[in-house]
């Protein structure tokens, strides 16, 4: 008789799912189990992705007499030194290349495309003609803006009747606090669904 | 003392009853669709209208960055999105960057989905799949600048020279339209990296990181899809009632009801910190 593997997938995702919902009850064995095995299962995939990644950009290339990807490998290499006490500052090559093209990319990325393009945004018409909404949308966001920026002002001293400019921008921040929360609560609740239905519909074929 | 363990009884207590109303009114509307209406989000119809004002044969770059903890959120909109643009005659190249369990979850969850939907076209000349490229923002800036320096060849090993689909396309620049599903860490990374090109960009964004990107939209950002709401009213627009839809009821009951118990407790706490102190 044929195995069915996926018959086997629906049960083990089963028995995690609902070991991970016991955690309503209390951390116990089950739980324990299904998050150790989760965590390590998790492991083994990123390190078997980084193997493959190894092999296919690194030494298949050096096989086939791509030299370039020597310097690559090499210093992919020397971020091992680090274990050992009398090398580790080696370690330090392949990490600040890493750092430096990565802040490098960003910070060219940063300026275009979130600050310049993010005042631009700002740059709209309190009043929009024939359009109440969008006119209160246009000062909600303008408001909220110069508000929450003066929060930030260190350097000068706000006091009456100024000091509304604070209160304003602590309420903002408070609003988009709220709705953050608010909307975490609901991509949590998204997952509990997900699951739940995979239980439902999948595993026991209830509905 | 006996006040602590009063409030532990009572907080125990709610937890159940929380629980309780929850996991009722998650299990009935699974088993029992209500078929609730799905209005349909502005932002959803405008993510909607962007594709349908692609022209057929239009090159769309579907960046796939749905791992598995966000598969809940965006598995059924990358599927409804997906299944549009082959639908409607366009050529698309999937990008597996930044998520390292994207390409893996594509294979396993969405490719079977599409393929028992029968949407799936000639694979090398209307569709590519490339794989997953670690960097994270590195990568990408690399992938976008020059795609034929960075990936030789496709998910299924052939060259992608190989591939008609890639024809003419080198870089971000050769494409239509950018579409991500992805959280806010490809997000911010296509925002730097993509959107500076100039090429209409579009996501599905998780519901909870709605806040991070909204500010965003519309200048970086045509259109942000939200959430499994979004993906729901997506399914509604396009016709094909998917992972979303069926969820949507779910959605409603369980939803209403933390909107009733965050309103209800905290009235029990004004009641309980004012009225009772005061008696």
């Amino acid at each position: 008789m044929a195995i069915d593997w996926n018959i086997i997938g629906i049960w083990i995702g089963a028995f995690y799912t609902i070991g991970f919902f016991t955690l309503a009850i209390g951390v116990n064995p089950w739980l324990r189990f299904v998050e150790s095995t989760w965590l390590g299962a998790v492991v083994g995939f990123a390190f078997a992705v980084g193997v493959k990644n190894i092999l296919s950009l690194g030494i298949n290339p050096l096989m086939k007499g791509d030299v370039s990807v020597v310097i690559a490998l090499a210093l992919g290499a020397l971020l091992f030194s680090r274990f050992i006490n009398q090398y580790r500052h080696f370690s330090k090559w392949g990490v600040a290349l890493m750092v430096g093209v990565g802040s490098g990319l960003g910070i060219r990325g940063a300026v275009d495309g979130m600050l310049l393009k993010q005042i631009e945004a700002t740059f709209i018409s309190p009043i929009v003609i024939g359009d109440l909404w969008q006119s209160i949308n246009n000062i909600i966001i303008i408001v909220m803006v110069l508000t929450t920026l003066s929060y930030f002002v260190f350097s000068f001293e706000f006091k009456k009747p100024s000091d509304i400019l604070l209160k304003l921008g602590r309420w903002s921040m408070m609003i988009a606090f709220g709705a953050a929360f608010g909307n975490t609560v609901t991509f949590r609740f998204n997952l509990f669904i997900e699951r739940f239905t995979f239980l439902i519909r999948t595993w026991l074929q209830i509905a | 003392m006996g006040v602590a363990k009063e409030q532990k009884r009572r907080g125990n207590r709610d937890k159940i009853v929380l629980w309780g109303v929850l996991i009722i009114l998650t299990i009935i509307p699974i088993i029992r669709p209500l078929g609730l209406p799905i209005p349909i989000d502005p932002m959803t119809q405008e993510f909607y209208n962007i594709i349908e004002d692609l022209p057929p044969g239009g090159k769309v770059w579907l960046g796939n960055a749905v791992g598995s903890g966000i598969i809940a959120e965006q598995l059924p909109g990358i599927l409804g999105c997906a299944t549009r643009l082959f639908e409607k005659d366009l050529k698309i190249v999937i990008f597996n960057i930044i998520d390292i369990e994207a390409e893996t979850i594509f294979a396993q969850r969405s490719m079977p989905e599409l393929e028992n939907r029968g949407v799936l076209k000639e694979y090398g000349k209307d569709w590519a799949w490339l794989p997953y490229v670690p960097g994270v923002e590195t990568a990408l800036a690399a992938v976008a600048a020059d795609i034929r320096a960075t990936i030789t060849v496709d998910h299924y090993g052939t060259p992608i020279d190989q591939l008609e689909v890639m024809e003419g396309i080198n870089s971000v620049n050769d494409f239509d339209l950018v579409i991500l599903f992805g959280h806010t860490t490809p997000f911010f990374a296509y925002i730097r990296q993509i959107v500076p090109s100039g090429v209409p960009f579009i996501t599905q964004g998780l519901t909870m990181d709605l806040p991070l990107m909204m500010p965003y939209y519309p200048i970086q950002a045509k259109a942000i899809m939200k959430g499994l709401n979004g993906a729901a009213e997506y399914e509604s627009l396009i016709g094909w009632p998917g992972l979303a839809i069926s969820a949507s009821d779910v959605l409603n009951t369980t939803h209403s009801w933390v909107f009733i118990a965050v309103i209800g407790g905290n009235i029990f706490y004004l009641y309980n910190t004012y009225v009772r102190r005061e008696e």
